[in-house]
């Protein structure tokens, strides 16, 4: 803890210094600075990521998470270009005599050959960045494409890019760069979502009404993200039109949603409240009559999404956001006397004041609450059982952007979270009798504070260099036991509440480097090492609700990632075509997985029945993009290996991660044939998924047994699929407020039958002297039309 | 679970499809599949049979295929402590048969009792496999009874069927478990088809109040197997008896770990279970393990109405 404490201290040094030197540096050259705020002309929202360029140092700047950028100059007359994705480029003529505060607002518009030529410096920006694996997503790009059912899914785009990969069919599971489940740190607003699934996987939490933005790290993550190995999904919702108010929605087939926002005080204060709900369950419940064995029996889930901000003066914002979601399974068998409720869901709220110190200095401070809970109740007869897990963070943070100069730009910060983790616990009431032992709940501070540097060595030369130190303390109370001879639990020791039990730390320096080699391509190299502190335990294939999160303990290490990669980018036809190859090298340490004879058991600590061992993967990630014109996508394959090593299965012997996947393969199309009707279709290939069967078969007590060969040591079939998407706006040029589409879908166009799994039954009988056994295989959806109508007005 | 929620995407419209495919597996490694054990006042007895790769065929998909099975030519030797005995091997009309279980060897002298513990020793040219059990302590119930009305929305069944109930006092004392198995008449005893064992990890010291449901020969042989709508429920008319057996942790891990691996394939929701054995391999490998359990027996006759 000393050791922990005193290098804390030794890192705010270092920090205090570099960060008076660099506003020294500031200083003695005098140097002027521009800077404001970049929002959408006709809602008020911030543009995240929006490009300030000034022709004449050939350099920039990008607005940060809520639209602010800052330029310091020497005095004079410039020439800023102000660019963004899907929006009209402005340029301005700015006399520099003073400094300068200048909030932009910009218009959407499509984005022609000749601007792109404007454009140009934004558009290379692929090339011209230090940051590498990392990919911003357009919210209308991704509902132009076909989706499931007709549901717009964030995370079923973020699964058409190269390095990330689905858990199968339908899910909307991601593994970046052969990661697990719980090594993507998914950020909504700043508040982890612990869960991201609906229904098992085939939906996300996601509504992608309240998104404003949604960018996906995977690799070279930037020091102030971290708790997490393989990457980030940093999404961040609209802030609600500060103009006028707005109304859109949209009905589907299986979900229907709504948002409304709009000013409360004109330019000063605004909300939005989005909300969505399934109802396959209210559709068919007037079918199923009550006397029926299974009335009472339905499924639906629903998200609610609200955000409100006030902004005090240019200096002060605040923010209020919230997401509340949760799926309900309901399972009636009135012959059995059977009754099952199962609620499950995620719940965030932010609150956040961003302060401008200076023009140069941008600060955001945070307090963000984060919880995600599943319970079951289930009744028979006169027994009735409950199970419920959870776990529940209280988090603030302070984030620091200081704009030295044109070359030198600091974040750092500070981050404390509290965790509470629920462990699976079980309670129980048989007619008067009610049973309850639970377990305790683990209880763990977790720490990090955080600098990173973008620096423009020079017009080659551009190195972002980070360093986070981060620490997990583990506090009581907490049993911490030992498996004896008899395989039962011994006590080794008992903590008190609050009381320290363990605390883990470690360093993450994180480097990338950009080397220009012309104005067209750039190579780029990057080192990173995460630290993770909570972990996921699953033993399944797919995210199930059940799934329950698990802090470090004294038996439970940090898992470590250590990540090498190297790109070579490179853009055609004025940035028409912006191509790119990385290579990467993952180094995966403490990895858990749960023991070979694991079933789950009540009211038993899950990391008994953990293992240790190691992962690594590397493999080559290929992308050409069209970004531009009217028919624009991209290609994205990717040739990787994953494996795992456990000293306790298969003892030691290297297996592949269920993820492994030496073959993937995307096509991404959109073409835009008139005002009225634009197409988009997609296309993926993957090796199928490793997956474990039996090899042989044994008689014991009169029924089969399977007995397993090597962890995934078969494969499924190869996945393939194709989607088509039209979108047809009836009335494109009415000058009415109310405007609608019709987007039909095709999922799964040549009804191609993907294995969702394989099992195993026995056909024939002992009669007939034919008995065997045969392997079937389940596939999940053949194709699925869909059609969406979308309004707003 | 997995199955609620499989019915789940059933219901939900999701599964499209199903169709029999090919896969190629690898031989099994060769091992001796053991089920030892013993009960108080009873010798012991031994199944040693061979694990086939996992598509061989059963040939003639009979009884006669698991003796087919059978191993032999094994030297077995327990002991309890004080008393050491060489198993003897039956021939084949001497099984010990319930019928698609079936014991081959079976101790001379050795026989079991509460708080007993028992180490073994099977040995053949290609195999030598050792470890031991225990039978613990009776954990006996505190009564049984049934109950009829079940509502089932089925007038024929409702006045048909019952519900067979029991009441346990568990001791304070952790740890206690047990398997429970129930027939009918003069059929075999079957565990249930949905699981057999018991642990008072939530309820140990309180008494607990649940049903049995009826024994049930394993599915994939069901030729006698109730209609499905009787499931778990017994009929008016009937004699009940239910064996209820304490048995130590290394048997509770062996049967848990079996009942799971009754089912298999790459579900999405589940991962492969591999059997936790109490037996160890010197040479060659093992599959199954020996179970002590310390067994009382209880009956109970349900009238005609």
């Amino acid at each position: 803890m000393n050791f922990f404490s005193q290098s804390v201290r030794r890192y705010y040094i270092i920090l205090l210094t570099l960060f008076i030197a660099l506003s020294s540096q500031g200083q003695n050259v005098k140097k002027l600075t521009i800077s404001g705020y970049i929002k959408e002309k006709a809602t008020g929202e911030s543009l995240i990521g929006a490009t300030v360029f000034v022709k004449e140092v050939n350099k920039g700047a990008s607005s940060n998470e809520y639209g602010f950028y800052s330029l310091s100059l020497n005095p004079g007359q410039y020439y800023l270009v102000v660019s963004y994705v899907g929006f009209k480029s402005q340029i301005i003529m700015v006399d520099l005599t003073k400094d300068y505060r200048m909030n932009l607002e910009m218009e959407p518009g499509a984005i022609t050959q000749k601007e792109v030529t404007v454009t140009a410096r934004k558009a290379d920006e692929n090339t011209k960045d230090a940051a590498m694996g990392r990919v911003d997503l357009n919210i209308d790009q991704i509902k132009s494409l076909p989706a499931l059912f007709g549901e717009v899914d964030v995370l079923r785009i973020i699964q058409l890019l190269p390095g990330v990969k689905t858990s199968g069919e339908g899910s909307t599971g991601f593994y970046v760069r052969g990661g697990g489940p719980d090594q993507n740190l998914i950020l909504l607003d700043e508040a982890v979502v612990y869960n991201a699934a609906h229904l098992f996987g085939f939906f996300s939490v996601f509504n992608a009404d309240a998104i404003n933005n949604v960018t996906l790290i995977k690799g070279g993550m930037p020091a102030q993200f971290g708790g997490r190995a393989s990457s980030v999904l940093n999404i961040t919702m609209k802030e609600g039109n500060t103009k006028e108010h707005t109304f859109e929605g949209g009905v589907g087939l299986i979900a229907s949603r709504f948002t409304a926002q709009g000013p409360i005080l004109k330019e000063k204060c605004s909300y939005i409240i989005s909300g969505r709900r399934t109802y396959i369950d209210a559709l068919t419940s007037p079918f199923i009559p009550s006397t029926n064995n299974f009335s009472g029996s339905g499924y639906y889930f629903y998200d609610l999404n609200a955000k409100v901000n006030y902004k005090f003066s240019d200096k002060d914002r605040l923010f209020l956001s919230g997401y509340f979601g949760r799926d309900v399974f309901n399972f009636a068998n009135k012959q059995n006397g059977f009754n099952i409720n199962i609620p499950w869901g995620n719940a965030t709220g932010t609150l956040r004041w961003n302060h401008l110190f200076s023009n140069k200095l941008f600060m955001n401070a945070t307090a963000i609450y984060s919880n995600y809970k599943f319970s079951s109740n289930i009744k028979q007869t006169i027994f009735e059982f409950n199970f419920d897990s959870g776990v529940e963070n209280f988090g603030t943070k302070v984030d620091f952007d200081y704009f030295a100069s044109v070359r030198h730009q600091l974040k750092f910060g500070f981050q404390h979270t509290y965790h509470i983790f629920t462990p699976s616990t079980s309670s129980a009431r048989t007619g008067e009798n009610v049973f309850s032992q639970a377990i305790d709940k683990f209880r763990a501070h977790e720490y990090a504070g955080y600098i990173n540097h973008t620096w423009d060595v020079n017009d080659k030369i551009q190195l972002n260099s980070g360093l986070r130190i981060s620490g997990f303390s583990q506090v009581g109370p907490y049993t911490q036991l030992q498996i004896n001879a008899k395989n039962e639990f011994d006590t080794l020791r008992k903590y008190t509440t609050n009381e320290p039990v363990v605390t883990h730390w470690g360093l993450e320096p994180r480097f990338t480097l950009r080397y220009q080699i012309n104005t067209a391509s750039s190579i780029k190299a990057s080192v990173t090492r995460n630290m993770q502190y909570v972990h996921l335990a699953s033993n399944s294939g797919n995210s199930l609700p059940t799934d329950v999160w698990v802090p470090s303990t004294l038996r439970v290490q940090p898992q470590i990632a250590i990540q090498y990669a190297l790109g070579y980018f490179r853009n055609f036809k004025e940035n028409t075509y912006e191509a790119s190859v990385e290579v990467y090298y993952k180094d995966l340490l403490n990895q858990i997985d749960f023991r070979d004879n694991y079933t789950p058991q009540l009211n038993r600590p899950a990391e008994m029945d953990f293992v240790f061992g190691r992962g690594w993967s590397y493999g080559a990630e290929f992308f050409l993009k069209k970004r531009t014109g009217k028919f624009t996508g991209w290609i994205g394959y990717t040739l990787s290996w994953a494996m795992r090593q456990f000293p306790d299965i298969m003892g030691g012997k290297v297996f592949p991660y269920r993820f492994d996947r030496r073959h993937d393969l995307s096509i991404v199309a959109s073409y835009e044939l008139n005002k009225k009707w634009s197409f988009a279709g997609t296309f993926v290939y993957g090796t199928g998924l490793a997956f474990t069967l039996p090899t042989g078969r044994a008689f014991i007590e009169g029924q089969i047994v399977d007995l397993y060969g090597d962890r995934n040591g078969f494969r499924l079939a190869p996945y393939h699929r194709m989607d088509l998407a039209a979108t047809y706006v009836p009335n494109p040029d009415s000058k009415k407020k109310f405007k609608s589409s019709w987007t039909f879908a095709l999922y799964n166009v040549y009804s191609r039958l993907n294995p969702y799994f394989v099992y195993f039954e026995t056909a024939g009988s002992p009669a007939t002297n034919d008995l065997r056994l045969q392997a079937k295989q389940v596939s999940l959806f053949p194709i699925v039309p869909s059609v969406t109508w979308n309004f707003k007005f | 679970m997995y199955r609620i929620l499989i019915g789940l995407l059933l219901a939900f419209g999701f599964v499209s499809c199903e169709k029999d495919i090919t896969v190629d597996l690898p031989n099994a490694t060769p091992a001796l599949v053991v089920h030892a054990l013993i009960e108080p006042d009873s010798f012991l007895v031994v199944s040693l049979t061979r694990n086939a790769d996992y598509f061989a065929p059963f040939t003639g998909g009979s009884l006669q295929s698991l003796l087919n099975s059978s191993v032999s030519n094994a030297t077995i030797v327990a002991t309890d402590g004080s008393t050491t005995d060489t198993l003897e091997t039956m021939t084949p009309d001497r099984f010990v048969l319930n019928h698609y279980t079936f014991f081959n060897y079976k101790s001379k002298q050795l026989k079991g009792k509460f708080g007993g513990k028992y180490s073994i020793r099977i040995t053949t040219d290609e195999f030598d496999i050792s470890g031991g059990s225990s039978i613990p302590d009776s954990l006996p119930l505190d009564s049984l009874w049934w109950e009829s009305k079940l509502n089932l929305n089925n007038e024929s069944l409702d006045s048909q069927l019952v519900r067979l109930m029991y009441r346990y006092k568990d001791p304070i004392t952790p740890g206690n478990l047990a398997r429970v198995f129930s027939k009918r008449n003069s059929e075999a005893f079957w565990s249930s088809d949905f699981r057999s064992l018991y642990e008072d990890a939530l309820i140990n010291g309180g008494t607990v109040t649940f049903p049995i449901r009826r024994g049930k020969e394993p599915r994939r042989f069901g030729l006698e197997n109730p209609p499905r709508e009787e499931n778990g429920f017994f009929r008016r008319g009937d004699t009940i008896y239910v064996k209820w057996a304490s048995i130590d942790r290394a048997t509770y891990d062996l049967w848990r770990t079996t009942e799971s691996a009754d089912s298999g394939g790459g579900g999405p929701f589940r991962t492969p279970v591999y059997i936790q054995s109490n037996l160890k391999a010197i040479k060659g490998a093992v599959v199954g393990g020996f179970s002590g359990y310390g067994t009382l027996y209880y009956s109970l006759i349900v009238p005609n109405l």
